[in-house]
């Protein structure tokens, strides 16, 4: 299918990206591409015009700060992945990269675009969720930062209001030990269910941790019981299989033809656990 | 020179078709275009069950570009199908034909639209108003066996398409003899062909002003019978060619473009082609049957089994299909590969409003072999004996009487086969005469677990029960005091199968000449008579002895002086005979071929994904022509197998299927391949194949899911009786049983 016509814009400021797109009813940012274009193609959505973010320097680039890293939302999963404090100091959001789709997604897909889409199947929102990332936005009336906690509010729904650019987001220090246990669809690469695990440790107690599923709920979120279960306590087999069998509690799956809500939801349980002995014999 | 002194027959000839397929050279039906040719699009039902009361064309017939739309009034004789003609080609107001207004499944057409594009036509389709007028629709076949059920169609009371009994022996009084008695219930699900090729055609008027559909398919002669019938036209003026044909499996027997690319191009007198997407293939074509079995099998302490009952219903969806042979043949294969002196069994093709059910590669054996090898697996473990030894005790061998109370035909390979696989795999005859295999090394992660599993089965070759079974060939001898030219003219289809080079490498040896003398004339009902199908492994077997029976013939002539020396021969083999309505006594086949598999599977008991590592298939071929293509063919329906035991999962909701795309349908890929498929060729001649060979196409599909469904029981100890075995029913299926690690 042949996209139906649209107008173009490449403006090389975020006012003016902001600016251009409030202008024109139903207008979409264009970041990495690789989510939208499909869209458009498919016709599933028709903006009158795109507001190509690639010119905008200020959207690029990974900056130390210092409490932690500013990533500009253009930065591609690629260029993530070749960070090495990001494989270094951020290994849950390393892993859900690598286990991200393939190369050719990974080189094009941008890390806000690739938020706003908010595909439940992402393996990075899981990530960000447990190291406690925020999102910094731009819109017509400021700048803001959202907390990733508070981020995806639903099924490919976000607290991004109308008009507002994701510019950058924004990773506190980094824990003691984090990973990320994916369970792949096997035709579309998302995570039938992943889960971002991150730890503080006080000697070999669990002085705080930070749980988040994806795939398997119809967005990216925390696991209260799970981590009420570990925190305060070694990380010891009876707390871990407490943590895994209360990992769904008060979750709603969701399901697709072939992967029902039933087995996402069990499956939090199951990759937790596998995360959980992983990083204890790290 | 090849055993035997042969110079073609069991040579690894490299297949005629490969360049021109691989190179792209090989024109499939979607490549051909002619000048001047119009596009169709079809227009299928919205409802599963319901009467068209109104079709309003006008705003599709006003869109510019619109050449035609055809409807149920514009079908001369308003009906097909390959057993029954029980379908209407287009439903809708105005049928000749009685009941022609109602449609009965999605996969119902309603009206052909013939436009200057296919973007045109795609839109006109759209535009067609169709006033439906609800019934009530059934889509579980014991449910539509009920009393109360809605009536599908006057011809088939209470939605039964066909029902067989078998009563041999006396099952009552058996039971009493066995010492372990076990019961399943065994459920397969729908499989979808996905084939490489959707279906697409081109109908025009050749020179000679025949109307004539290219297309790809398993039968000309059927074609082209199917269309003379809807269309009410003598054959002579009807002309079916096959270009290349993407793959088929039993899913192009039945009718898909072929009349209406007729219908069309008869009335315009223009060419029209259509290609259908991914997704009206899998929407718009049939499904292999969705069975469900309960059965029970008592057995001796000793391992003899004594008595075997079983139910047998498929769904068959609204129409007939192949589905009474289809049932059949699963009646006859649900006892197994075994003499067993006291059977009773029942088996019904139910309609519903189900996308329609037919032919697909094993043909009802694989779901009668699932349930019987499911029955013998778990037999081995109640009375505590190897499976191998069990399968001994029992298997059919020379001489053997089956369920239907006559013998096999002779060339009885069964337990040879057995024994080959056996050893061939895990398996060693210890010194005491028992088999035994070691423990299977296991994985360090705990979460996964690794089993072995058997299963072994038989099917037919050629078409069965009393159904015409001929194939005709021609040989044509040309030259002076050397045969330079041979002409052999044959129809069988040429599916991807291999075997159109096996055609050339029989001819060859049956006249003796190099292999490039020879040349085939096939895939055109105005230059062959009827091959049959290409279907029920027979084409080497009854194409071979047709070959060969026109080459000994042509010979002859030659010898004689004739030139060219020509001759044609009308094989037809040994006569077989329906069930008995009530017995089910019957001479079912004339020859048959024997399959056994082991494999070794890994299941994630956590993530419920099983991997097949190992399959090790033992198949007797009788003599294998060209043994590369036999181990193509192994690998081929081992894949094909695979994905219908762990991974095809169609799903269809009030009759509608909602995933018609490869990325909801999941099939394998290269990933899921097996690390090693061992084909195993055995050669015990069949007493009347050439040269002993037998058909061997879909035995290798056949007990690949049972063998499976074992390894799964042996690594994790539950049984999964549902195909296909999803993550998500083995983790449903561990968890009820506790199987996990928390």
């Amino acid at each position: 299918m042949l996209p139906q016509q649209f107008d173009y814009v490449a403006p090389v400021t975020v006012e003016e990206a902001v600016q251009a797109l409030s202008a024109t009813p139903n207008a979409r940012f264009l970041a990495g591409s690789f989510n939208l274009l499909i869209d458009i193609k498919t016709r599933r959505v028709a903006p009158p015009l795109l507001v190509d973010l690639r010119k905008i320097p200020a959207l690029h680039g990974i900056e130390r700060t210092a409490s932690g890293l500013r990533i500009g939302s253009m930065t591609t999963l690629s260029q993530l992945l070749e960070d090495e404090e990001i494989r270094g100091t951020y290994v849950a959001l390393a892993e859900a990269l690598e286990k991200t789709g393939d190369p050719q997604i990974r080189n094009q897909d941008a890390i806000g675009g690739h938020l706003e889409y908010a595909s439940p199947s992402s393996d990075i929102s899981a990530a960000l969720v447990a190291l406690g990332a925020s999102i910094d936005v731009t819109g017509p009336n400021g700048s803001r930062a959202i907390p990733a906690d508070d981020f995806f509010t639903g099924l490919r729904q976000t607290a991004l209001a109308p008009g507002e650019l994701i510019t950058a987001v924004t990773l506190p220090a980094g824990p003691a030990r984090s990973a990320y246990e994916k369970l792949k669809h096997p035709a579309h690469l998302g995570a039938i269910c992943g889960v971002a695990v991150a730890l503080w440790l006080d000697g070999d107690q669990v002085a705080r941790c930070r749980l988040a599923v994806t795939g398997a709920t119809d967005h990216a979120q925390r696991l209260p019981a799970a981590e009420a279960a570990l925190t305060g306590w070694p990380l010891v087999e009876p707390r871990i299989a407490e943590a895994a069998a209360h990992a769904a509690d008060g979750l709603t799956g969701i399901s697709d033809l072939q992967f029902s809500a039933d087995y996402r939801l069990h499956m939090i349980g199951v990759l937790l656990r596998r995360a959980l002995v992983h990083l204890r014999a790290a | 020179m090849s055993r035997n002194g042969q110079l073609h027959i069991g040579k690894n000839i490299r297949r005629i078709d490969a360049l021109g397929k691989v190179t792209g050279e090989t024109p499939y039906p979607g490549d051909i275009d002619l000048e001047g040719q119009l596009w169709m699009k079809l227009r299928f039902s919205d409802r599963a069950h319901a009467r068209v009361v109104a079709l309003d064309t006008s705003a599709a017939e006003a869109l510019p570009g619109v050449v035609r739309i055809f409807t149920a009034a514009d079908v001369p004789n308003n009906e097909y199908g390959l057993v029954t003609k029980d379908q209407p080609v287009l439903c809708g107001p105005g049928s000749r034909n009685p009941d022609g207004e109602i449609v009965r499944c999605y996969a119902d057409c309603i009206a052909v639209v013939v436009a200057e594009s296919e973007a045109i036509a795609a839109e006109a389709c759209r535009l067609i108003q169709v006033t439906y007028e609800d019934l009530p629709a059934v889509f579980d076949p014991e449910e539509a066996m009920r009393p109360d059920a809605p009536q599908l169609m006057p011809r088939y009371p209470g939605n039964i398409i066909a029902r067989y009994r078998i009563r041999h022996g006396d099952v009552e009084s058996a039971w009493a003899q066995a010492d372990v008695i076990v019961e399943g219930t065994y459920q397969t699900g729908y499989q979808e062909h996905a084939y490489l090729q959707p279906e697409a055609g081109l109908g025009y008027i050749d020179e000679q002003g025949r109307v004539t559909v290219l297309v790809a398919g398993q039968w000309t002669h059927e074609d082209q019978e199917q269309i003379c019938h809807a269309l009410d036209l003598p054959p002579e003026q009807v002309r079916v060619i096959y270009p290349a044909i993407g793959g088929a499996f039993g899913g192009r027997e039945d009718m898909s473009v072929q009349i209406v690319l007729a219908l069309a191009a008869h009335a315009l007198q223009r060419p029209v082609k259509i290609i259908w997407s991914r997704e009206e293939s899998i929407l718009y074509h049939h499904k292999r049957h969705p069975i469900t079995i309960k059965t029970r099998w008592g057995a001796t302490r000793a391992g003899k089994v004594v008595a075997v009952e079983a139910e047998v219903i498929g769904d068959a969806g609204p129409y007939a299909y192949t589905s009474p042979k289809v049932l059949g043949n699963a009646n006859l294969m649900v006892t197994g590969p075994y003499e067993i002196p006291n059977v009773r069994v029942d088996t019904y093709a139910v309609a519903t409003n189900n996308i329609p059910t037919g032919a697909f590669r094993g043909f009802g054996a694989p779901q009668g072999c699932f349930a019987a090898e499911g029955q013998m697996n778990r037999l081995a473990e109640a009375l505590g004996m190897d499976p191998i030894r069990l399968r001994e005790l029992n298997t059919i061998r020379e001489g053997s009487i089956l369920s239907v109370g006559t013998p096999l035909p002779k060339g009885v390979s069964m337990p040879q086969v057995i024994e080959a696989c056996a050893r061939e795999s895990f398996w060693t005859r210890g010194p005491d005469g028992r088999w035994e295999h070691p423990p299977l090394p296991q994985p360090e992660n705990p979460a996964l677990r690794r089993g072995i599993g058997f299963a072994c089965g038989y099917k037919n070759i050629g078409y069965s029960f009393g159904f015409p079974e001929q194939n005709w060939a021609t040989v044509e001898l040309y030259g002076g005091s050397e045969i330079e030219q041979v002409i052999v003219r044959q129809g069988g289809a040429e599916v991807g199968q291999g075997a159109h080079t096996v055609f050339v490498q029989m001819a060859a040896e049956a006249v003796g000449v190099p292999l490039e003398r020879v040349q085939l004339i096939t895939h055109d009902t105005a230059e062959t008579q009827t091959a049959g199908s290409a279907s029920a492994s027979r084409l080497t077997f009854m194409a071979g002895n047709a070959i060969k029976g026109a080459a000994e013939r042509a010979l002859e002539l030659w010898r004689n002086e004739e030139r060219p020396a020509k001759a044609t021969f009308q094989y037809r083999p040994p006569k077989t005979t329906p069930y008995d309505p009530m017995t089910g006594k019957s001479e079912p086949n004339f020859a048959y071929g024997y399959v056994a598999q082991a494999v070794e599977v890994e299941v994630d008991i956590e993530l419920g994904f099983v991997r097949v590592l190992r399959v090790i298939s033992a198949n007797d071929v009788g003599h294998a022509i060209n043994p590369a293509m036999i181990q193509g063919q192994i690998e081929g329906a081992v894949v094909q197998a695979l994905g219908y035991a762990v991974m095809e999962n169609l799903i269809s909701e009030q009759g509608r299927i909602r995933n018609p795309h490869l990325s909801t349908y999941l099939i394998p890929t290269v990933l899921d391949v097996p690390i090693e498929v061992k084909s195993v060729i055995l050669e015990y001649a069949d007493p009347i194949g050439p040269w002993g060979a037998r058909g061997m196409a879909e035995m290798p599909f056949i007990p690949l899911a049972p063998a499976i469904a074992a390894a799964v029981h042996d690594a994790t100890g539950v049984w999964i009786d549902k195909l296909p075995l999803t993550p998500d029913r083995v983790v449903a299926a561990l968890r009820e049983q506790g199987v996990g690690l928390f």
